[in-house]
C-alpha cells in the first residue's frame, strides 16, 4: 500500500494487484474462474491509487473487515466498461 | 419429446419483421375467409387450414406430422391487395418521413452530421454495451435535428411538413397520403442513412412498418370452441381475420375490375381500419369492432394488456388445483405444527396415491366407506377418482363403484380425500418472508373454518378477526419430503432474520405459566394431577415441595412446570418481572430471577424471558440444542400446561385495573403542577431573554428541550406514583410486567397521566396563527397550549387534550400507511434482484450465471438459523460449561 489519500478513508477497504501465478493459487481452492469473478471498473479510483497499473483481465484482492467474520477476502477482476 | 432438448440462447434481435420474412415463416397461404367446409373438414388455404396446426383430437398437422397436444401450430399469412400502415408504428412513421426528403429519401442532415451520428451509434453496438435506450436517444436526435432543416441539404430543394391524424392517416398540406405512397417514401431511403434514424440496415427496413403480408398466428393460438348445442364458435381473432380476408378480397376485385378510385379508397380505408383493430381493439381515434352480440372483441393487445392479460394473470400469477381457502380460527389443542382442515374441504382437496399390494385392502375400503359409510358420524376419506394404468381417469359414482372397487388392483392410482397426518402447505399473505408459508399436519374437523395453534399466529402475523389462510395439497412424494424436512413449523421455529425463535408462547400462555409458577404458588393433589394430566409425561409426579401443608401435600408451580425440561439443563437469568431499578440481590429476594438446576426450576417465574418468542431463554435453549422437534413438543406441552395452569387460577382484567386511590391522584396532579409551573417560568425566562442557550442549541430549541425533558418526567414520576398502587395482585400489571400483553406505560396512560402530545417529534405547533387552538393565547408557549395532555385514559381528556392527541395519534396511523407502501415497494425490488441467487455445495453465493456473488455465504458462512443471534458459537456457556467442571 502507497500512502495515496484514498488509503486513509477507513471505509476503502486495502486493495492488493495479483499477479497471474497468485491468481491461480487463489483461485484454484475458491473453484473460481476468472470470468466467474465480480467486476471492478478499470476506472475504479482504488485501482488508480494502487502502485502498479491494472490492466482489463487483471485480478485484484480485496481485503474487507467483516461484520459477521471480522475479515474477508474478495477478489474481483478488472474489467473496461 | 424430442424438441425439449433444452439449449442455451446465444443471442436474440429485436427488429421490425418484413414481408419476406413472414412469408418463409408462413406454413400457407390463406385466401379464403371459410373456415370449414359441410363435414366441419378444415378448408384448404382458409383460416383452419391444417397446415397452420390441429385443434381437433385425431388429426395431424401437415406441416409438422403432429398430433393435437403435441404441437404448437405454425404461421400462415395473407397477401393484402394494397399496403395497409401498421398503426402500432404511425408514430415512427411520421418521424422518418419528416426526417427525411421524398424524392431522393435521404436524410435531411448534411454528410458531416449523418457520419458524426453514425459514429457514435457504431461505437455503442461495437463495444456491446448499446441499449435500446442509449442508442434510440441518439438516433432521436438526429431524427429531431433533421426535422428541423426546412430544405434538403443534399439537393435544396423545400420538404412540407406531414402531419399524422390518429391513428393511421398521413397528410402533406392537408393531401391524404396513401399507404403505398408512404411506402414507396420509405423504400427509398438508402441503407447508409438508416443507421442514424434508429435502423439497424442488415436486419430491418423501414417500409416494414407498412404492411403488405399480415402473418396469421397458428390455429391453437385462436382455437374454435364446440358449444353444447353442437354449433361451433369461432375465436374473436379468427373473427377479425375472417373481416380482414373479406375486405382484402373485395378490395383486390375492385381494383382489378377497374372500379371507381372512390370505391377502391373505402375498401382500402376499412381494411386498414380491421387490421389496426386486430391489433389494438382500443386504438384511440377509431372505433372499436363489435362482435355480433355487441360485445367487443378481445384482439392481441388486449389478450395481453392489464390486470387480466397474459402477463399479470397467467405469467407473474397463476391459479392453482389442489388449494382451499377460509378464515381461521385458533385451537389451543392443536399441536404447532397441524392445521384443522374442515371435512368440507377435506372431500375436495385430494391426494394421488399409487395403489401397491400393502395399501390395496385399505383403498379398497376406503372406496367402500365413500359409498357405504359404516358411520356416518366419523370422518372416512373417500375416493374422487381413479386413474387405471393405461392413463384413463375414471370417476367413482353410485353405478360404478362397486366394479371399480374390485377391479383396483397394483399400478392404479387413486385420488384419495385428506386425511389426518396428510402433509400440507399452509400460508397468509402477504408472504413476506419464508416462515408465511410453512408445512402442517392435517386434522379433519367439524365446522368451516381452518384451526391453527395460538403459538404460529407470529409468523404468519395472523389475528383472528376475519383473517383468511390458503391450503395447498403437495401431490408428489418429493414434494412431500421436501416439506417435510424443509417447511415444517418447528422446522422454522427459529428464524433465518436474527438467530432466535420466532414462534412461542404469546399472551394468555405467559400469564398462565406466570400464575402457575410465581412467588409460593402450590397445587394441590387434585390440581396438579388436572394440570399435568394435560401433557404426555413419562415421569414420577415428584416429591412434593410442601409434604406437610394443611389440607394434603402440595406441589410447588415449579415443581409442574419442571416435568418439561431436560435433564441436563442450567441456566440462570433474570426473569421479565425484573425490577431494573432494584439491586440483583433484592431483585433475587423478591423472586424475579430465574435458576435451573439441571432440569429442576429453583426459583423464579416462568414468563416472558423463558418461553415466549424472540426472547424466551428456555425456548431458545431447547430449540438450539436439542433440535427442532423438542422445541416443538415443549412449545406444545407449555401452552397446554398454561391453559391448564389459567382452569385452576383464573384471569381477568377490567377497568378497576387501572383504579388507583384518591391521595395517589392528588399526588399526580400536585407533581403535574409543579412540572408546569417550572415550564412557566422557563417560558418567562425566554421571554425576558434571560434563557442561555446550551451548547449547539439555539435558544429556541433550548426551551423546546428543556420543556419536553421536564413534561417527560412528570409522565414518569405519575406512571411510577400510579404504579406503587398497581401491584402484582393487578391481572393487568401481571400481563404488563410478566411480558404477556401491554406495558406498565400503557397502564400508567390508563390511571396516571396521558403525557406531551407530538407531531413529527416535537410539542404540537400548528394551527391557528401563533397558537395551535383558538382556546389559547396568542405565543403562549405554556404546557396546556402544546400538546400536554394531564388526564388519564380512565378520567378521560378535555376538549382541547382530546383534539392534541387526535393529532399524534394521526401522525402513527400516516407513518404506518406510508410505511407499508415503502416497504412493500423496497422488498419487491430485492426480491427481483436476489430471487436466483444460491448458496452451492462449495459454500459460495451465485447466481444463474454461476458468477460469484459472494465467495463465501455471509462471509463467515454460518446459517443465521442454527446461530445463537447471529454468532457461531456461545462462548458464555461455553466458558460457564469449563469453568463448572463440565456439568
Ligand atoms: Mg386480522
Ligand atoms: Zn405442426
Amino acid at each position: 500500500m502507497n500512502d495515496n489519500i484514498l488509503w486513509l478513508n477507513k471505509l476503502v477497504p486495502k486493495h492488493v494487484l495479483l499477479d497471474d501465478s497468485e491468481v491461480e493459487e487463489k483461485l484454484e481452492p475458491l473453484n473460481v474462474k476468472r470470468e466467474q469473478l465480480p467486476r471492478i471498473l478499470l476506472k475504479d479510483p482504488a485501482l488508480k491509487a494502487l502502485d502498479k497499473e491494472a490492466n482489463p483481465g487483471d485480478v485484484i484482492e480485496i481485503h474487507r473487515v467483516s461484520e459477521s467474520a471480522g475479515s474477508n477476502l474478495a477478489y474481483r477482476v478488472v474489467v473496461e466498461e | 419429446m424430442r424438441e425439449m432438448i433444452p439449449k442455451r440462447i446465444g443471442k436474440i434481435d429485436f427488429a421490425l419483421m418484413g414481408p419476406k420474412e413472414f412469408r418463409k415463416l408462413s406454413s400457407t397461404k390463406v385466401i379464403t375467409a371459410d373456415t370449414y367446409d359441410d363435414d366441419g373438414f378444415p378448408i384448404p388455404m382458409g383460416l383452419m387450414d391444417l397446415h397452420m396446426g390441429v385443434i381437433e383430437p385425431g388429426l395431424r398437422c401437415k406441416t409438422s406430422g403432429r398430433k393435437m397436444d403435441e404441437d404448437p401450430g405454425h404461421f400462415g399469412h395473407i397477401d393484402l391487395a394494397m399496403p395497409v400502415i401498421h398503426s402500432g408504428y404511425s408514430k415512427t412513421v411520421k418521424d422518418v418521413l419528416n426526417a427525411t426528403h421524398p424524392s431522393s429519401g435521404r436524410i435531411m442532415l448534411t454528410q458531416d452530421r449523418i457520419d458524426h451520428y453514425n459514429k457514435q451509434i457504431q461505437a455503442l453496438i461495437d463495444s456491446d454495451a448499446g441499449t435500446t435506450v442509449s442508442i434510440g436517444g441518439i438516433s432521436r436526435r438526429a431524427v429531431r435535428e433533421a426535422a428541423k432543416s426546412k430544405t434538403c441539404p443534399h439537393c435544396g430543394e423545400e420538404k412540407i411538413k406531414v402531419t399524422l391524424d390518429k391513428p393511421t392517416t398521413f397528410r402533406e398540406e392537408g393531401r391524404k397520403l396513401t399507404p403505398k405512397e408512404v411506402r414507396s417514401r420509405l423504400e427509398k431511403i438508402p441503407d447508409s442513412d438508416l443507421l442514424c434514424l434508429g435502423f439497424n440496415p442488415k436486419i430491418t427496413r423501414p417500409e416494414y412498418m407498412v404492411l403488405t403480408v399480415l402473418p396469421v398466428p397458428p390455429v391453437p393460438m385462436r382455437p374454435s370452441i364446440t358449444l353444447e348445442s353442437g354449433e361451433r364458435s369461432e375465436d374473436d381473432l379468427t373473427h377479425k381475420l375472417v373481416d380482414v380476408l373479406r375486405i382484402n378480397q373485395r378490395l383486390r376485385e375492385n381494383r382489378d375490375a377497374g372500379a371507381p378510385q372512390l370505391i377502391v379508397e373505402d375498401l382500402w380505408e376499412l381494411l386498414q381500419y380491421h387490421i389496426t383493430t386486430y391489433f389494438d381493439n382500443q386504438t384511440a381515434g377509431i372505433p372499436t369492432a363489435r362482435h355480433r352480440s355487441g360485445r367487443p372483441l378481445k384482439t392481441i393487445v388486449q389478450r395481453l394488456k392489464g390486470k387480466e392479460g397474459r402477463f399479470r394473470s397467467n405469467l407473474s400469477g397463476k391459479r392453482v388445483n389442489f388449494s382451499a381457502r377460509t378464515v381461521i380460527t385458533p385451537d389451543p389443542y392443536l399441536s404447532i405444527n397441524q392445521v384443522g382442515v374442515p371435512e368440507l374441504a377435506a372431500r375436495e382437496l385430494t391426494v394421488p396415491v399409487r395403489i401397491n399390494i400393502h395399501n390395496l385392502s385399505f383403498m379398497r375400503e376406503l372406496i367402500k366407506e365413500n359409498f357405504v359409510p359404516s358411520n356416518p358420524d366419523k370422518y372416512i376419506p373417500g375416493i374422487n377418482y381413479m386413474i387405471r394404468p393405461d392413463g384413463r381417469r375414471v370417476k367413482l359414482t353410485d353405478e360404478n363403484w362397486e366394479f371399480n372397487h374390485d377391479r383396483l388392483e397394483p399400478g392404479f392410482i387413486v385420488e384419495r380425500h385428506l386425511m389426518d397426518g396428510d402433509v400440507v402447505l399452509f400460508n397468509r399473505q402477504p408472504s413476506l418472508h419464508r416462515m408465511s408459508m410453512m408445512a402442517h399436519e392435517v386434522r379433519i374437523m367439524k365446522g368451516k373454518t381452518f384451526r391453527i395453534n395460538l403459538c404460529v399466529c407470529p409468523p404468519y402475523n395472523a389475528d383472528f378477526d376475519g383473517d383468511e389462510m390458503n391450503l395447498h395439497v403437495v401431490q408428489s412424494e418429493e414434494a412431500r419430503a421436501e416439506a417435510r424436512i424443509l417447511m415444517r413449523v418447528q422446522e422454522h421455529i427459529r428464524s433465518p432474520r436474527f438467530g432466535g425463535a420466532v414462534i412461542g408462547a404469546i399472551h394468555d400462555h405467559i400469564t398462565g405459566m406466570f400464575l402457575l409458577t410465581h412467588g409460593e404458588a402450590s397445587y394441590d393433589i387434585d390440581q396438579t394431577v388436572r394440570i399435568l394430566s394435560r401433557v404426555e409425561n413419562k415421569k414420577d409426579l415428584p416429591k412434593p415441595d410442601y409434604p406437610k401443608a394443611k389440607g394434603g401435600p402440595r406441589w410447588s408451580g415449579r415443581q409442574i412446570f419442571s416435568v418439561l425440561l431436560p435433564d441436563d439443563m442450567n441456566l440462570k437469568y433474570n426473569a421479565s418481572v425484573y425490577f431494573a431499578d432494584r439491586t440483583p440481590k433484592e431483585n433475587e429476594e423478591l423472586d424475579m430471577v430465574v435458576e435451573i438446576v439441571n432440569g429442576n426450576m429453583i426459583r423464579g417465574p416462568v414468563d416472558g424471558n423463558s418461553i415466549s418468542a424472540f426472547k424466551g431463554r428456555i425456548l431458545e435453549e431447547i430449540s438450539r440444542l436439542k433440535g427442532a422437534d423438542a422445541a416443538r413438543d415443549f412449545i406444545d406441552k407449555v401452552t397446554r400446561l398454561a391453559v391448564g395452569a389459567l382452569m385452576e387460577t383464573g384471569c381477568t382484567t377490567g377497568i378497576d385495573d387501572a383504579d388507583v386511590p384518591e391521595d395517589a391522584l392528588e399526588q399526580i396532579v400536585d407533581a403535574q403542577k409543579k412540572a408546569v409551573k417550572k415550564v412557566d417560568k422557563l417560558v418567562s425566562d425566554y421571554n425576558k431573554g434571560k434563557l442561555k442557550p446550551r451548547p449547539g442549541r439555539s435558544v429556541e430549541e433550548t426551551l423546546e428541550v428543556e420543556i419536553m425533558s421536564l413534561l417527560g418526567k412528570v409522565r414518569d414520576t405519575s406512571g411510577e406514583i400510579a404504579g406503587w398502587h398497581l401491584g402484582m395482585d393487578n391481572f393487568a400489571v401481571i400481563m404488563a410486567r410478566s411480558g404477556a400483553r401491554g406495558s406498565m406505560l400503557n397502564l400508567s396512560q390508563m390511571a396516571g397521566s396521558i403525557g406531551q402530545q407530538a407531531v413529527r417529534g416535537e410539542r404540537i405547533s400548528r394551527g391557528y396563527e401563533k397558537r395551535t387552538l383558538s382556546h389559547f393565547n396568542k405565543g403562549d408557549l405554556g404546557a396546556d397550549a402544546k400538546g400536554f395532555v394531564r388526564s388519564s385514559y380512565k378520567r378521560g381528556l378535555n376538549p382541547t387534550e382530546y383534539f392534541f392527541h387526535s393529532m399524534g395519534g394521526r401522525e402513527g396511523l400516516v407513518d404506518t400507511a406510508v410505511r407499508t407502501s415503502r416497504s412493500g415497494y423496497m422488498q419487491r425490488r430485492l426480491v427481483n434482484a436476489l430471487e436466483d441467487l444460491r448458496v452451492k455445495y462449495d459454500d459460495t453465493v451465485r447466481n444463474t450465471a454461476n458468477t460469484v456473488v459472494q465467495f463465501k455465504y455471509g462471509e463467515d458462512s454460518i446459517d443465521p438459523t442454527r446461530s445463537k443471534f447471529g454468532d457461531a458459537v456461545d462462548i458464555d456457556a461455553l466458558i460457564e460449561e469449563v469453568t463448572s467442571g463440565g456439568k
